[in-house]
C-alpha cells in the first residue's frame, strides 16, 4: 500500500528545508533505499529551486503543489506551478566535454535529474505547469 | 546535520578545507562566502574534504566548480578528498570528476596538487 505526502507551498526558498524534512521522514518511514532517498531530495531540490528562482516574471506569491507518493520501492513525485512555461523534458544537454574554464551551471540541475530519476513527463495545463517524476 | 566549512590548515603550501552537512541551497548560502574567501581568493593549491557531506546537488556543485576556475586562473589547483558513494555518483554523473579531481586518501589528493 502506498502512502503519500501532499504539500501546497509558496514560492520561497525557505519552504525546501520543510519540504526535505517531511519528505525525509515519510522515506525513512517507508524504509526506502539510500539511493532512492538521495534521488528524492535531488529531484524536491531541483525541481522546486528551479520554479522559486527562475519560473515567476513577478514578485508575488505563487503556490506550487506537491505530491510525494512512496510504494514498494519507488517513489513518484508531482510538481503543479503557475510560473512560465518550461518543460524539462526537451531542454538542451548540457556539454560535460567542456574544460573547467568554460564550464557554467546552468542546465546541470536537469542533468542531474535526468540523471537521478527513471522517468520524466511535463504538460502544460492551462497556465500551469505539471512535471510528474519517476524514482 | 548543520552545515559547517572548517579550515584545516592555511598556509604558503596549501588551503585544507573541510565541507560538512548537506550542500543544498542552503548549504550553499550559509558557507559561499566563506568558501570562496578561503579558497580562491588565497590563490594556493586547495584540497576540499567533502567526506562528510552528505548530499550535493547542482547549486553546490556550482559552487566547487566555481572556486576551482578562479583558482584555475591564478595557477592553483583544487582537489575534492574522500567522497561518499552517493556523492561521488551525484559528482561524476554531473562530470564534475573531469573538471576538479577526486582523491579518496589524503595522500593521493595531495599527490594531484602537486
Amino acid at each position: 500500500m502506498h502512502e503519500e505526502l501532499r504539500l501546497t507551498i509558496p514560492n520561497d526558498l525557505q519552504e525546501l528545508e520543510r519540504v526535505n524534512e517531511l519528505a525525509g521522514a515519510l522515506l525513512e518511514r517507508r524504509g526506502v533505499s539510500e539511493r532512492i532517498v538521495y534521488a528524492t531530495h535531488l529531484a524536491l531540490e531541483e525541481v522546486l529551486s528551479n520554479v522559486i528562482r527562475h519560473g515567476y516574471e513577478d514578485t508575488c506569491r505563487h503556490e506550487i503543489a506537491l505530491v510525494l507518493r512512496v510504494d514498494e520501492g519507488s517513489v513518484e513525485l508531482e510538481v503543479l506551478d503557475d510560473g512560465r512555461e518550461f518543460d524539462p523534458v526537451s531542454a538542451p544537454e548540457v556539454d560535460l566535454a567542456l574544460p573547467l574554464a568554460r564550464r557554467r551551471p546552468g542546465g546541470l540541475g536537469i542533468h542531474l535529474l535526468r540523471q537521478f530519476v527513471s522517468e520524466i513527463r511535463y504538460e502544460r495545463i492551462g497556465d500551469r505547469n505539471l512535471l510528474w517524476l519517476r524514482i | 546535520m548543520a552545515m559547517r566549512f572548517v579550515i584545516i590548515r592555511a598556509d604558503d603550501a596549501i588551503t585544507h578545507v573541510a565541507i560538512l552537512g548537506r550542500l543544498d541551497i542552503h548549504g550553499v548560502q550559509t558557507i559561499q562566502d566563506q568558501f570562496v574567501i578561503q579558497t580562491t581568493v588565497r590563490r594556493k593549491a586547495t584540497l576540499v574534504d567533502v567526506s562528510q557531506v552528505t548530499f550535493i546537488a547542482s547549486l553546490g556543485m556550482g559552487m566547487l566548480v566555481n572556486a576551482a576556475k578562479g583558482l584555475q586562473r591564478q595557477g592553483a589547483k583544487m582537489v575534492l578528498l574522500g567522497p561518499s558513494t552517493l556523492v561521488r555518483h551525484a559528482l561524476e554523473s554531473a562530470g564534475i570528476h573531469q573538471v576538479i579531481p577526486i582523491a579518496n586518501e589524503e595522500s593521493a589528493a595531495l599527490e594531484l596538487l602537486r
